[in-house]
């Protein structure tokens, strides 16, 4: 795992693990696009290129949202509807920020905050439930050898 | 962007910064907008003011549902069109807005240029609609009018001029005689152009409104035939009915009768005592063909050339003296028309005249 290196490239921290691999691997690849953003931003890229950087960031947080829901629903966690509340509350507020003309960089800082907040404050929930539950989750997991 | 004049927008979301950020889109002096976060406030507004469009969020402390409910509820704003606000990944709500019959929906976050799009299109059908159920008013004022308002004058004129006449039957006044009975002519020709433009009118409107069945276009005219026979009679004219192959074709029954009838109206009108009237159908490839042809008065270059048109509202009369109004071949020119036919005449004065209608054959 790397630490975060001096241009600003976001690594991956244990306190990010939710205890499920399915949504721990689809947190790692959302992180990936930040960065990739940040990549891009600071090597000058053109507008146009960043906003496509952010059109991708901005699809694949939809997908992951439901496909988190889905994981939630069928475990019959308890704070599904809360939590899917908080993903609607996320999608309002990145919709916000988009229009704001924060310049590139704010919204970087935006985006960031905005996935590491929820993630370690809200996704890691999971991992009590699952915990305390004894949930079988190795079926909520990606069949892919990278 | 399209010019649709002041539009009024009702925005309704809980979040002040939402209803900030799509207010300031639309910044330009065409909408006049009411932005709220309460329900019961938009509630109030919508018994107030009639708005062209309402954008309303459907996650909301209150149910975006029940306020819609409410809306439609009102007098100002039943019809209103509203445009729900959900986000993405809300497919529950999405789905449901659609199967209630929203108008549209908006998706956060969302495109610039699709919501602005959205808003101005939907505003603009919805006032095309309101200005279409206006006109439609003032058409049906103006046919109650002329229906009611305008005849009556002229049946007390054709009543009072008659009394007169009958009065002045014993006197030898000759002139008061020939004014009276000018009066008593004017008044019931004018009563008839009135009942034709009344006629012309409603039936523009009946032909715009109805769907097309299949008609046997044989027994149609016989039908027709035996309906004008005792005009004819009057005058001593022939009618005869050719028939070829038998076809149908599609259209309003009514409609086609009418048309029909009107032709040959105008050939009893204009043939002389003893003519000869013959109507005759026939199939070309996917055509049906009917044609109409008389041996009586024909017409000039400059009547054949004005004929269907309906600026120019001459009217011969008759052989016997008939009036006419000139509005029934303009039907049946309109008729023809709706019904993706054509129509051709040749004509030749002192000879007699043929209108030939084709109409698309239905197979």
């Amino acid at each position: 795992m790397k630490k975060t290196n001096p241009t600003g490239i976001i690594g991956w921290k244990a306190e990010y693990n939710t205890g499920i691999d399915r949504i721990d691997f689809e947190h790692k690849i959302f992180l990936e696009l930040v960065n990739s953003f940040k990549i891009a931003l600071d090597a000058g890229r053109t507008k146009e290129e960043l906003v496509k950087i952010l059109t991708e960031i901005e699809k694949y947080a939809e997908f992951h949202f439901i496909s988190e829901e889905n994981c939630m629903f069928s475990i019959n966690y308890p704070g599904y509807k809360q939590h899917q509340s908080l993903h609607f509350d996320l999608l309002e507020q990145f919709n916000l920020a988009k229009y704001e003309e924060l310049g590139f960089s704010k919204f970087y800082e935006f985006i960031k905050d905005w996935f590491i907040m929820h993630t370690t404050q809200e996704d890691t929930r999971l991992k009590e439930f699952i915990d305390e539950n004894n949930i079988e989750f190795d079926i909520f997991r990606y069949n892919i050898s990278l | 962007m399209m010019n649709i004049g002041l539009v009024n927008l009702l925005i309704i979301d809980d979040k002040q910064e939402n209803l900030r950020l799509i207010s300031s889109f639309f910044e330009d002096a065409n909408y006049v907008i009411k932005a709220t976060t309460s329900p019961d406030e938009a509630i109030k507004a919508c018994k107030e003011i009639e708005f062209d469009l309402i954008l309303l969020d459907i996650r909301m402390p209150v149910d975006g549902f029940q306020v819609c409910k409410w809306i439609k509820e009102s007098d100002r704003n039943a019809s209103t069109p509203i445009i729900f606000m959900a986000e993405k990944t809300d497919l529950e709500n999405i789905s449901k807005a659609f199967k209630l019959g929203c108008r549209d929906i908006l998706t956060k976050p969302f495109q610039l240029e699709e919501l602005i799009s959205k808003v101005s299109t939907h505003s603009l059908l919805h006032i095309q609609y309101r200005k279409i159920n206006e006109l439609m008013s003032a058409k049906d004022k103006i046919f109650s009018i002329i229906g009611h308002d305008l005849r009556s004058p002229y049946n007390s004129l054709i009543g009072f001029s008659n009394l007169l006449l009958e009065n002045l039957k014993e006197t030898q006044n000759i002139e008061a005689i020939k004014y009276t009975e000018i009066i008593n002519s004017l008044s019931v020709k004018n009563l008839e152009l009135l009942d034709s433009l009344l006629n012309y009118a409603r039936n523009l409107e009946k032909n715009a409104l109805q769907a097309f069945d299949k008609i046997n276009v044989t027994a149609l005219i016989s039908e027709i035939l035996q309906v004008v026979q005792p005009a004819a009679l009057l005058k001593d004219i022939k009618l005869t009915h050719e028939i070829g192959e038998a076809a149908n074709i599609f259209g309003k029954r009514d409609l086609i009768a009418t048309m029909i009838r009107n032709f040959l109206s105008n050939a009893i009108k204009f043939t002389n005592r003893g003519g000869h009237i013959s109507i005759l159908t026939k199939v070309a490839n996917d055509w049906v063909e009917i044609v109409i042809s008389d041996n009586g008065i024909g017409m000039d270059d400059h009547q054949l050339k004005t004929i269907f048109d309906h600026t120019i509202k001459e009217s011969t009369p008759g052989t016997n003296g008939e009036v006419g109004t000139g509005y029934g071949l303009l039907l049946s020119k309109e008729i023809i028309d709706k019904h993706n036919g054509r129509v051709s005449v040749d004509s030749q004065t002192g000879i007699g005249t043929s209108f030939k209608i084709s109409l698309p054959r239905y197979r």
